[in-house]
């Protein structure tokens, strides 16, 4: 992972956090399906990260989205949830002959297969605990887990689409 | 003492993990803690400033709807003026041009709502006028249709509003054609409707009576338009009605609302703080 994968990084927080707060904030699908697409910067920080900073910049992280949605905690908490799961996810998804130094989570260098059962777990897992602290309660518990999983589809799709558009196309030889 | 340290040395992402996680859980629980009133909240000037500049673009596009409703507006205000009753006020005394506002009780400040939710278990706007308005914690708003909310937070130049889509939200209503008291609360899911309860079954109802402010609490003023009643039931075991209002206020197109200034609330809520000892 060079300077310049990190600098990228840093500008896809940006650039989803904004779209989150400003957009995607108002726009829920049929009153059920709300997407967090600030989740994927996230997922997408290099491997070689430390689980103790994994750890602040999804406190960091959700606590910024948490001041937009006038929800001090909640999306801090579900971050913080992901990043710890998220070193425990890799390790369990490790290839046959392990992780090369310096891979990077893409598609391009892991093949779909590994990015969607990287993703949907912890998306899932994610939007559980948001709309289950955000109940407060076990009450509704079904609309609940129905809210989760549409979101979770819908997360998931715009995912796959950034991550599909992102990657670098290969180059045709004529 | 070696052992220790190497103990928290090898937990310390698991302990980071819970540390972290008991904070969020806090700062969640407490939403009256002094750090969610001070930074956590959308009238935070970084986060008021993004969505004000979001909220300006996205305006563009709901100019005709906002439009109908302040002409909607003036159209109520004027029939109001119109058919006003003109007894008992001698019209030769009274100098239409320079209308004195030193005594008048309610004053309202227009605002504009710079972000707003509707789809969540306790909702929030946010409006472009803040403590250098005036704008105190504990007044009312109102918007063009009916009652929105009650500050909760404010900042220089915004405020952060409950919206009457807030769960623990509890406004003091009455019927208006029958003078009956209740309580109009917001019970999650549909942003059109409310509840509206304790009010007992001996009561007569009917469907598309009109539910406004009872004027028992300083927040809003008496009388003010919450909604209409849009189904009613009572089981026979049952000592109050189920009620199901439909809001005045459409908050999903709600844009400009009046914060109400109550020039006597706080001489009657000290009043009545020291006469209930729990009035909340």
């Amino acid at each position: 992972m060079n300077r310049g994968n990190y600098v990228g990084l840093i500008l896809w927080f940006v650039v989803l956090g904004l779209l989150q707060v400003t957009v995607l904030k108002n726009l829920v699908l049929g009153s059920y399906a709300s997407c967090f697409i600030y989740l994927l910067p996230l997922l997408l920080i290099p491997m070689e990260v430390s689980a103790i900073s994994l750890l602040l910049l999804g406190f960091f992280y959700g606590l910024a989205i948490d001041t937009f949605y006038d929800t001090p905690g909640i999306h801090a908490a579900s971050s913080v949830l992901v990043m710890y799961l998220r070193p425990a996810t890799t390790r369990l998804l490790t290839p046959g002959g392990g992780y090369d130094a310096g891979t990077q989570l893409s598609p391009s260098q892991l093949g779909w297969g590994w990015i969607l059962s990287y993703f949907i777990p912890l998306i899932l897992i994610h939007h559980l605990a948001l709309f289950f602290i955000e109940a407060g309660n076990l009450g509704m518990f079904w609309v609940t887990v129905g809210k989760a999983t549409m979101s979770s589809i819908f997360t998931l799709g715009l995912c796959l689409v950034i991550m599909y558009v992102r990657m670098p196309q290969k180059s045709s030889r004529l | 003492m070696y052992s220790l340290f190497q103990f928290l040395y090898r937990n310390r992402a698991f302990l980071t993990f819970v540390l972290l996680e008991a904070i969020s859980f806090w700062l969640a629980v407490n939403d009256r803690s002094y750090l969610g009133a001070k930074f956590f909240n959308s009238s935070n000037r970084v986060a008021a400033t993004v969505l004000d500049i979001s909220s300006n673009i996205s305006d563009y596009f709901s100019l005709g709807q906002v439009n109908e409703q302040l002409a909607e507006e003036n159209r109520k205000l004027h029939e109001t003026v119109l058919n006003r009753n003109p007894s008992g006020i001698d019209p030769l005394r009274i100098d239409s041009l320079s209308t004195d506002t030193t005594d008048y009780v309610y004053e309202m400040l227009a605002a504009k709502v710079v972000n707003n939710s509707t789809r969540r278990i306790n909702n929030y706007l946010t409006i472009n006028k803040g403590s250098a308005d005036g704008v105190v914690a504990g007044m009312g708003v109102v918007g063009p249709q009916g009652i929105v909310g009650k500050v909760k937070y404010t900042s220089a130049h915004y405020a952060s509003i409950i919206s009457v889509l807030h769960t623990e939200f509890l406004i003091s209503s009455s019927i208006k054609r029958n003078q009956v008291y209740g309580t109009l609360r917001w019970t999650a899911g549909d942003a059109l409707y409310a509840d509206l309860q304790y009010i007992p079954r001996h009561v007569s109802l009917h469907v598309g009576d009109t539910v406004v402010t009872s004027g028992f609490n300083s927040i809003f003023p008496e009388g003010y338009l919450a909604g209409t009643i849009a189904e009613f039931a009572i089981s026979d075991d049952a000592t109050f009605y189920d009620i199901s209002v439909r809001l005045a206020t459409d908050f999903y197109s709600v844009k400009y609302v009046y914060v109400v200034k109550n020039q006597e609330a706080l001489e009657r809520d000290s009043l009545e703080q020291v006469t209930i000892p729990d009035y909340e």
